[in-house]
């Protein structure tokens, strides 16, 4: 039977009983993870430079999540009066092209939640990411970009080392169908990101990127994110994404409420039904 | 079949945390604002990306039967959580807790699964995003 009744009987037994089912700390979520402090130097490939190839994890110390806003003062991008329009039409005018299983790209992929997995050779460097794409990077310091790329959502990537920093230099992006972050936040096909990739000890890999998009942005500015080491044998799973998408024809457009904290998502959910009495508890 | 509980949620004090984990965000398909009690027969269950879908056939004081769509995560992130597609089958008497969709469609986004009145999965702190 389908329980509609109010709610207003169970509000109070379901404000009781929700701190019981909260989880501590130590759950095994296994997409983020607690920060760890290392006591291993990271592992250098044969070639000398360090070896940025795992399983990465986001910490949980990573806040906001999904936001490239992340390091600036409230949160606040240079947005010029195009990238303003940009950010209000993707808010009120698109739905999120990730979950239409369009390629995240960059940088919003710097700025997502999800694990990601590194293999590092010593001519290319492939990203693997949760949804079954990638990104696969020549190294080579005498490469230049192309004249006029064909737009990408990862941008013509180019690769070098510059001391224990691995610098990929991104240009040519699409300019449709993309959101820099989760929150829906703009980029335009003049997008430059320049990241610098590092594995400060074996734990932990650490972007350092800086975004320019002089269309969008009266400046640039930069995003930084370290992300741990998963577990020994963890490594990323088929998705294939456009399998069985039976939400694409129930989205609404934009990214729904963004939170003081920068996080999209409701700051409140209205409590469910009260919990089912359990006789035994695990 | 296991009867493990498998708590899936983030703490409501680290809902943040989740943000971006979805395929698509919580609110622009569900009400956080409607939350619902399915009570039902597990007549499909679809171990499919970008989520696992568990379709529950709901009876109404009429008889009339009115199948719902019941929204998971993806089988990665169950599978790494604990919970298998053989924890349910086909036939299973499940009450689903969650959040209905905005759109009227019989769809919805689970956050509880009890079989035959056994809490197997909880993501009651799983935050909207």
């Amino acid at each position: 039977m389908l329980r509609t009744s109010s709610y207003r009987k169970w509000l109070a037994a379901a404000a009781l009983w929700m701190p019981a089912l909260v989880p501590s700390p130590g759950f095994a979520q296994g997409l983020t993870a607690p920060d760890v402090k290392s006591t291993k130097p990271a592992p250098r490939t044969a070639d000398g430079h360090p070896d940025l190839s795992g399983f990465w994890r986001g910490t949980r110390d990573t806040k906001p999540v999904g936001n490239l806003a992340k390091d600036l003062p409230g949160l606040k991008l240079p947005f010029t009066p195009a990238g303003e329009a940009a950010r209000v039409h993707n808010t009120t005018a698109t739905i999120d092209p990730e979950s239409l299983c369009i390629l995240g790209g960059i940088p919003r992929h710097d700025a997502s939640a999800l694990p990601f997995e590194v293999l590092q050779g010593a001519n290319k460097v492939a990203f693997l990411y949760w949804y079954s794409y990638f990104r696969l990077i020549p190294i080579d310091p005498k490469r230049k970009h192309s004249e006029d790329p064909d737009p990408s959502f990862f941008g013509e990537e180019l690769g070098h080392w510059d001391g224990d920093a691995l610098v990929v230099d991104s240009i040519g992006f699409k300019d449709t169908q993309v959101w820099a972050d989760e929150n829906a936040n703009p980029h335009s096909d003049q997008l430059h990101v320049v990241e610098r990739w590092s594995r400060p000890d074996y734990d932990h890999i650490r972007v350092e990127a800086l975004i320019d998009d002089p269309k969008f942005y009266s400046q640039p500015f930069k995003y930084a994110r370290t992300w741990v080491l998963g577990k020994p044998g963890e490594e990323i799973h088929e998705y294939s994404c456009s399998e069985n998408n039976v939400d694409r024809d129930h989205l609404g457009f934009g990214p729904g409420p963004i939170r003081p904290d920068g996080t999209r998502g409701f700051d409140e959910l209205k409590p469910l039904p009260p919990p089912l009495p359990q006789t035994t508890k695990k | 079949m296991k009867r493990k509980l498998i708590i899936f949620a983030v703490s409501l004090g680290l809902a943040g945390v989740g943000t971006a984990l979805a395929h698509h965000s919580f609110s622009a398909e569900f009400d956080g604002n409607k939350p619902i009690r399915l009570e039902g027969t597990l007549s499909k269950l679809e171990w499919m990306n970008p989520h696992s879908y568990f379709y529950v056939d709901v009876k109404d004081d009429k008889g009339t039967v009115v199948t719902w769509g019941c929204e998971g995560a993806n089988p990665g992130v169950l599978s790494r959580q604990g919970f298998r597609k053989g924890d349910v089958k086909l036939g299973d008497s499940l009450v689903v807790d969650g959040y209905a969709a905005k759109d009227g469609a019989h769809l919805m986004n689970v956050r509880r699964i009890y079989l035959n009145g056994k809490l197997i999965f909880d993501g009651s702190g799983e935050g909207g995003q």
